[in-house]
């Protein structure tokens, strides 16, 4: 699903998704395939079971996003990890 | 923007890595983070979402989301202005920063990178363990 579908059936909701199909472009992470799990009335709920899924799941690409926003703007950062 | 001269803030050596106390000013709310990390390695900062949740700082519909990935999976942060983030009297304000899970195994609350350092022409004494501006 696109983002535009997902703006379409859920209008003024926080959604939890999952991007199937992702690819990077100019230090921007574009979503071609979304999955939906869930959608929320509040952020904290989102971000509250987001944290459980990605917690036993931490290399499924998640977001949580309110379909207001037209677009998807997601900035994109490398992580090589802390060293101890 | 750089605060007073010649003032010093304490930096604490845990398992070899440095970590100082941070102060956040938000919508007229003050938070005291302990154990953030100084990191040069990261271009930005990071802070534990669970913890700045008590100063109101939470997801909004505007907010530019961002995605971190690398060794260990993925993260999803969303990108807050911070009213004010402070290391004693080295402060910036209007400070853009990534929030998110920080679930990565072992207790730290946040991380602040090179783009804060920077900023605040911060200097790191690593003999007499302090940051300074």
């Amino acid at each position: 699903m696109q983002w535009k579908e997902v703006r379409e059936k859920h209008p003024d909701k926080w959604v939890l998704f999952e991007a199937l199909e992702a690819h990077s472009e100019n230090g921007k992470r574009i979503v071609d395939n979304i999955s939906i799990l869930n959608t929320f009335n509040n952020s904290n709920e989102a971000t509250k079971t987001y944290r459980k899924i990605h917690r036993k799941n931490p290399h499924r690409e998640l977001y949580v996003a309110h379909t207001k926003k037209e677009k998807l703007e997601i900035e994109e950062r490398k992580w090589l990890g802390i060293r101890t | 923007m750089v605060g007073d001269k010649n003032m010093k803030f304490s930096i604490e050596i845990i398992d070899n890595l440095p970590f100082i106390k941070l102060k956040l000013h938000h919508k007229g709310n003050e938070l005291i983070l302990p154990k953030v990390l100084i990191d040069t390695g990261s271009a930005k900062s990071i802070l534990k979402e669970e913890l700045v949740e008590n100063i109101g700082i939470q997801p909004e519909p505007d907010d530019i989301l961002g995605s971190i990935r690398g060794v260990g999976g993925t993260e999803f942060v969303y990108i807050k202005q911070i009213d004010l983030i402070a290391i004693g009297n080295i402060r910036v304000n209007k400070f853009k920063v990534d929030i998110g899970e920080m679930d990565y195994g072992f207790d730290i609350n946040g991380i602040i990178g090179m783009d804060f350092l920077l900023e605040t022409n911060s200097t790191i004494d690593l003999k007499n363990l302090y940051i300074k501006a």
